[in-house]
């Protein structure tokens, strides 16, 4: 088969790929695409799209940031900046491959794309090249712009040899990180897909998913900063002396960093660095090329029926474990949270709740006061609204169970009301951390956080209720909050309108007593009444 | 006595489309009753509106006298349901599925893991407890909507389509169910397209087309109406559906096509 058409054919398998991605990673999507197949299918090509149009955003931010920082002549010792800068870019090359395609690549192992072109006359040398091309495919926005972008700008910059070094350390980061995305993809997919269950393989997954959502934010917040991160590590390397840089020369992607810096900066860097640094580099150079050659077999395997995902042990004896229904819900939903990366982005929520109050809360002008609390605490309140969308989403799965079963539209709002509450009180823990780390006007600010708490109740109840009339008639219904904009927004708002009541209490009381006590106290009664309100109010809008 | 389901004149539309057309039929205790129409016929829907799963526009259904759109919860108390679609929680196992059932249902334990053990065994189907439901094939997972909807000993049984993609074993185990639950005075309702085992199985079928109930009755009666005398009941079916024809020139289309 020739290369061109081998290339069209995988182009089509790929969007198939994509497609079972994009079911996997959004459960409502499952339910969705059956009243909507078109407009799943365009909002799908449209995600695919921004996809690659981000993650090649990012790489050429990431290019552009880490040029500068190899030139930015107010940071001393230019060899070491410029093999920071470097060895940065390909760090975060790497990390971008990584998380980007998580769930993409997820897809490559449950939409099992190969089975259809298994059962056509095709050689089975050709079927193992189109499944490592139907891979590649889903890669080649960010690949061309590492190989590319990078490269290029060094060629500008400093001249050929330094653009063939990044060139080869960008496909040795591409190499290495596909390598690394398809195994971990294989160990979360036989993870997720296992009938083994216990506790600890819940808390691994939930890790992982956490670890996703951190390591996206990281590329966000370090991109910014990273002519202050090189900084940073030539300040360190200057402390610790030249062994620390012929110590991290031997670390990936270091290497590469250090072997153009010695190329570029003849004779600057030590001997005993340099020659570290080009005896590393080939190594990894050696390493990619083995895991470039494991990634296409161990595709070819996957794609041509060598992966099993069946039971993975004898059944153990017949026996129920009943609980009350509330619990029952609760229960069974967090075990689907726990086995999807999209579901399971409910507990990372506090996470970026925290990660984006951070700067904020600490770098508040004149120390912290009651209104960066009330500040802090709003944003958590929008995000309170947002999440409890996420819990909504995963009544898509198990439709046929819902539709037998005696199941009130209030106990299951009550079920994601409890989750929903319990993740805001981890996002309230969280800040009060923050907040606690700080220089305080007072030491009762601390306090706001926990006068607060109420609305953990109020925010769910009217997201659900509202959602659940406007979108259900009343009934239990599921929402996709990323491929739904407008109710996403919706949340948001609805969110952000409960929870500021509180905190509108605390900052009227302020104006009028300038106590701070009196303040907490309105506050507090306030989210309390308010959660008596919601309590008695919103069932109305529920039907069974 | 009470009817198991009595439905009476309900209409539903979509838009435009008139799905259910004043429908009215009853399911007594200790009968099968078959629901048989093409395609878009408006069978799930009327199983719907009884299982409150959608409001009729006008018409009542009740299940044993309780009414669907007053009373959704305690229709679903009553009823056992296994709907056309196979939409389970996919990545739990059965023994998370029943454990999940069994909480909301508040059953008793130790009866509903005789009742469990009991099926799976009937079933062939112990083995697959701690599968993930993923996994498992369309029969296995027909399997356990089944077990499912047998969980709390309804009264009646609701199946939508309850025979698609099951083997031959398991079709057998089915009807014996099915005949087993309405010989212990349970009533059961069905929808199916596999008209040997309608015939085969049902005391009673109703044929619904375009919405409308256009023949209701035993299979002697049925023959009676669509005056075809020793027929079969898919032969009955086409007739009283308006498809003979239909079937005859798609037939010779394909007949055509295939001797090229």
């Amino acid at each position: 088969m020739k290369f061109s058409e081998r290339w069209r054919l995988a182009g089509i398998i790929a969007t198939e790929v994509r497609f079972k991605g994009f079911l996997e990673a959004n459960p409502s999507n499952l339910a969705r695409v059956k009243e909507d197949p078109v407009g799943i299918s365009q909002r799908m090509t449209f995600s695919g799209r921004i996809n690659a149009f981000v993650s090649s955003l990012m790489v050429l931010l990431l290019a552009a940031f880490a040029a500068w920082a190899s030139i930015d002549p107010s940071i001393s010792s230019p060899e070491s900046r410029f093999a920071f800068g470097y060895s940065l870019f390909l760090l975060f090359s790497f990390v971008i491959i990584f998380f980007f395609n998580l769930t993409t690549t997820s897809g490559f192992f449950v939409s099992r794309v190969m089975d259809l072109p298994s059962t056509l006359p095709l050689e089975r040398e050709d079927l193992g090249r189109l499944a490592f091309l139907v891979f590649a495919r889903v890669f080649v926005a960010p690949t061309v712009a590492i190989l590319t972008v990078f490269p290029v700008a060094s060629f500008i910059l400093f001249g050929p040899a330094a653009a063939v070094v990044a060139m080869i350390g960008g496909a040795t980061t591409i190499a290495l990180a596909m390598g690394s995305l398809i195994t971990f993809s294989r160990w979360f997919y036989v993870k997720t897909h296992s009938s083994a269950e216990s506790r600890l393989s819940t808390i691994v997954r939930l890790a992982a998913t956490l670890g996703i959502v951190v390591g996206i934010m990281s590329i966000y917040m370090v991109v910014n900063i990273m002519p202050a991160v090189v900084r940073s590590l030539v300040g360190v390397s200057s402390v610790l002396g030249p062994g620390f840089l012929t110590v991290l020369s031997a670390a990936f992607p270091f290497s590469f960093g250090f072997l153009a810096a010695s190329i570029e900066f003849v004779g600057s860097l030590p001997i005993g660095t340099a020659v570290v640094a080009i005896a590393a580099a080939s190594g990894y150079t050696l390493l990619g090329i083995r895991a470039y050659r494991m990634t296409g077999a161990s595709l070819r395997s996957i794609g041509l029926g060598g992966e099993t995902k069946g039971r993975t042990g004898p059944a153990g004896a017949i026996t129920l474990d009943i609980v009350s229904p509330i619990r029952a819900i609760i229960r069974k939903d967090m075990k689907l949270a726990t086995k999807n990366i999209g579901s399971a982005m409910v507990f990372a929520v506090p996470v970026l709740v925290a990660l984006m109050m951070y700067p904020m809360i600490a770098f508040w002008e004149g120390g912290v006061r009651s209104m960066t609390v009330l500040v802090a605490l709003e944003y958590a309140s929008i995000f309170a609204g947002i999440l409890v969308l996420s819990i909504m989403m995963f009544d898509t799965q198990g439709a046929s169970i819902q539709a037998g079963l005696p199941l009130s539209t209030r106990a299951v709002l009550r079920a994601k009301v409890t989750v929903a509450l319990a993740v805001y009180l981890f996002s309230l823990v969280l800040l009060e951390i923050i907040i606690a780390a700080q220089t305080l006007i007072t030491p009762l600010l601390i306090v706001m956080p926990l006068a607060q708490i109420p609305a953990g109740y109020s925010i769910p109840m009217v997201v659900g209720g509202i959602v659940y009339r406007i979108r259900g008639a009343g009934h239990v219904v599921a929402v996709n909050a990323t491929a739904e904009p407008g109710i996403a927004f919706t949340a948001a708002m609805l969110g952000s309108i409960v929870g500021i009541v509180p905190l509108l209490a605390y900052g009227l009381t302020m104006i009028v007593t300038g106590s701070h006590i009196i303040c907490l106290v309105s506050q507090g009664g306030i989210a309390l009444l308010e959660a008596g309100v919601v309590r008695r109010l919103v069932p109305s809008l529920l039907k069974d | 006595m009470t009817a198991a389901v009595s439905v009476e004149n309900v209409v539903k539309s979509f838009g435009d489309l008139v799905a259910v057309n004043g429908v009215s039929f009853e399911v007594s205790p200790g009968e099968i009753f078959g629901l048989l129409g093409p395609n878009g016929a408006g069978k799930s829907t009327t199983i719907k509106i009884i299982m409150s799963l959608l409001d009729a526009d006008s018409g009542t259904a009740r299940v044993f006298d309780v009414s669907s759109r007053d009373n959704p919860m305690e229709v679903k108390r009553l009823v056992g349901y296994v709907p056309e679609e196979h939409q389970l929680y996919e990545s739990l196992t059965p023994r998370q599925l029943f454990d999940f059932i069994a909480s909301v249902r508040r059953l008793d334990k130790e009866k509903a893991i005789k009742r469990i053990k009991e099926i799976a065994a009937a079933l062939d189907f112990e083995r697959y407890y701690d599968t993930i439901i993923v996994t498992l094939s369309q029969g296995n997972k027909q399997k356990v909507m089944l077990i499912a909807a047998l969980l709390h000993a309804p009264k009646l049984l609701i199946l939508d389509e309850p025979f698609s993609g099951l083997d031959v074993r398991t079709v057998r185990i089915m009807k014996d169910i099915i005949r087993i639950h309405v010989e212990h005075g349970g009533a059961v309702l069905l929808s199916t397209h596999i008209m040997e085992i309608a015939q085969g199985l049902c005391d009673r079928v109703g044929i619904i087309d375009h919405g409308v109930l256009v023949g209701i009755g035993s299979l002697e009666e049925l023959r009676t109406q669509a005056h075809k005398e020793g027929a079969t009941l898919e032969s009955v079916f086409l007739k009283l559906t308006e498809q003979e024809d239909e079937v005859r020139i798609g037939v010779d289309a394909l007949r055509e096509a295939l001797s090229e």
